[in-house]
């Protein structure tokens, strides 16, 4: 009944079994952490409190859920979680829902009546990717989890979002959108390889800030290539794109097959010593090709 | 057997789980005894039920048909600044447990089902003053809880589940009885002359005597016998309703008694009805049977209630 119920409740915690990644042995794990921590205190709860099958029930779904809750809140997604509801409850640009009004509880824009919202998450997503200068600070604490951003980028990416569904959203739809927008505040998953399955980490679309990160490197290394391509004579220029094609070689320089390999090694030569050594090192030659007019093969 | 899909790791710590032997059957009559023999008194720890709803309460004082008392959790652990939180050498339970003061109200006697601990005085009077919100000094062997700072935080929704939860016990049926003063006609009032006691019994398809407890108004009615009754006689159904006497208060409170429910649980459960309607046809029953006793003073209710039992049991359908 504790395995069926564990199972059931996780349901509820994506953070806790994440639909696309989750295995059996995850719920084991989850089963043997809940027997561990709270045998002794459930089974005189059960023993002294539960009357009937169904009340033993009852009572045993509802201390699983708490104590999956307890679990869920120290994840990183669970101090997202907390974050976000520290700041929408200190914001009055952001409401609850009062009781008796459709969606109780959930969050909104402060003077809006919406209705509850039941959209697609990735147009909220798009949304708060939208959302400009969004800062990140610095962080140098080993004991404590970053912050996902600053208190206004937080207050502008969740108006925004909300703004976007023009509805009242649970506060797990917010968290969910949240961590779309900013990943790298998740904790790395640990993933059990199977043969039989194709496991995605995460979505291959780059974040804004890796998209940041990826045009500045375009244009570090697009300058540094430049460089290289301006201290090559108009010749070496024109071989550039064809060494790994010796009689094209042949066939600019005239000579032959021997003295071609030659000029392509020296050319070869010359072109690590300027690019040099580094993580940007390919980009850098691929761009270099380009420059000299070729189309940059697979290597 | 256990499921062969459970891992053997999981399956010994399950076994880990050993039950307080202050729970075991043995170790609650020895501390409460037999369940038709106790009494309710305050400072006792009760299973207060009704169907699947279940709260363990600390009884602060009685109050009629009802009891004042303060809700006691042992799992999830949690608590509030208004809460009591007891070590578990102190309690039968054999772990931290929290008695949440903050939430003490009223708990209908019909709800509890057993007594499964008793609380010091000193527990007793700090439970009743922090009720009142003015807290004494700690017990031994206890702490005051912590201030919940915020309704986000997990112990906010286990204290509104306990809320909520007790809510749901007061809502729990409870007989009717009658008020001071309150005289509703019969039904054989209402009818007079025009009354046709073979056509009734025809429609209701019960015997003579059955229909003439009817009549008095000393039977109870269910929703199908009322609409028929308005449609053979011509009255309201409300009319009809109205004329079923309620319970005097005394047998109300007898028969309400925890030492009941197991009664009405088994007879529930035999005659596949409700613990409710269990309990108001046999209520009903004590009281038409004490229709025929004569003298003055208040009637032995239990006693009218076992002979009530003890017949039915010899008649037809009876166990």
């Amino acid at each position: 009944m504790i395995c069926y119920l564990v199972r059931e409740e996780a349901c509820r915690f994506p953070v806790l079994m994440p639909g696309d990644t989750w295995q059996q042995a995850d719920l084991e794990d989850l089963l043997g952490g809940f027997l561990a921590d709270r045998v002794h205190a459930v089974t005189a709860m059960l023993l002294a409190q539960a009357g009937s099958e169904a009340s033993m029930g009852r009572l045993l779904r509802r201390s699983i859920r708490h104590w999956l809750i307890d679990q869920a809140r120290k994840t990183s997604a669970g101090a997202l979680r907390r974050t976000l509801e520290t700041v929408l409850a200190t914001t009055d640009t952001f409401g609850q829902v009062p009781s008796g009004e459709a969606g109780e509880g959930r969050w909104r824009l402060s003077g809006t009546s919406v209705p509850p919202w039941a959209g697609r998450t990735d147009d909220l997503v798009k949304a708060a990717r939208a959302v400009p200068y969004v800062r990140i600070p610095r962080w140098s604490s080993t004991s404590r989890r970053p912050p996902v951003a600053d208190r206004a980028s937080i207050v502008a990416v969740a108006h925004a979002v909300l703004k976007a569904a023009a509805g009242s959203m649970e506060i797990a739809h917010l968290a969910a959108v949240f961590l779309a927008r900013f990943p790298t505040v998740v904790d790395p998953p640990v993933v059990l390889l199977q043969d039989q399955h194709d496991v995605t980490a995460r979505a291959e679309e780059l974040t804004p800030e890796e998209q940041v990160i990826a045009a500045e490197d375009e244009l570090t290394a697009g300058v540094r290539a430049a460089e290289v391509a301006g201290m090559l004579s108009p010749v070496e220029r024109q071989l550039v794109p064809l060494l790994a094609d010796v009689p094209s070689i042949q066939e600019v320089l005239g000579c032959g097959r021997s003295q071609a390999y030659q000029h392509a090694k020296r050319l070869k030569e010359k072109l690590e010593q300027l690019i040099g050594v580094g993580e940007d090192v390919r980009a850098v030659g691929l761009e270099v090709i380009r420059l000299c007019g070729g189309a940059p093969g697979p290597e | 057997m256990s499921d062969p899909r459970i891992p053997q790791r999981l399956l010994d710590l399950a076994k880990q789980a050993q039950a307080p032997r202050e729970l075991s059957g043995q170790a609650l009559r020895e501390r409460s005894g037999e369940l038709v023999d106790v009494e309710i008194q305050a400072g006792q720890v009760w299973r207060a039920r009704w169907e699947d709803i279940s709260v363990l309460v600390l009884i602060l004082a009685i109050e009629g048909r009802d009891v004042r008392a303060a809700p006691v959790t042992i799992d999830p652990p949690a608590d509030d600044d208004h809460s009591l939180v007891l070590e578990g050498q102190s309690t039968a339970f054999g772990v931290d447990t929290t008695v949440w003061a903050g939430l003490a109200g009223t708990v209908p006697i019909r709800v509890l089902e057993r007594p499964v601990d008793a609380c010091s005085d000193e527990v007793i009077q700090w439970t009743r003053s922090a009720s009142e919100g003015r807290p004494g000094d700690v017990p031994a062997g206890a702490r005051q809880g912590h201030l919940i700072s915020s309704e986000l935080d997990p112990a906010a929704l286990a204290r509104a589940e306990i809320a909520d939860d007790l809510e749901a016990l007061r809502q729990a049926p409870g007989l009717p009885a009658a008020a001071p003063g309150q005289q509703p006609r019969g039904l054989a009032s209402l009818l007079g002359t025009q009354l046709d006691l073979a056509s009734l019994c025809t429609a209701l398809d019960l015997p003579q005597p059955e229909v003439m407890k009817i009549l008095r108004g000393k039977a109870p009615l269910t929703a199908g016998q009322i609409e028929m009754i308005a449609r053979v006689t011509g009255l309201t159904a409300e009319r009809v309703a109205a004329s079923v006497r309620p319970l005097p208060l005394g047998l109300v409170v007898r028969m309400e008694h925890p030492r009941w429910r197991h009664t009405w649980q088994e007879r529930a459960r035999t005659y596949r009805v409700s613990e409710s309607e269990a309990r108001l046809a046999g209520s009903y029953g004590a009281y038409s049977l004490a229709a025929r006793q004569t003298g003055g003073g208040e009637p032995d209710w239990d006693e009218r209630l076992r002979r009530f039992l003890r017949d039915e049991d010899m008649g037809p359908g009876g166990a």
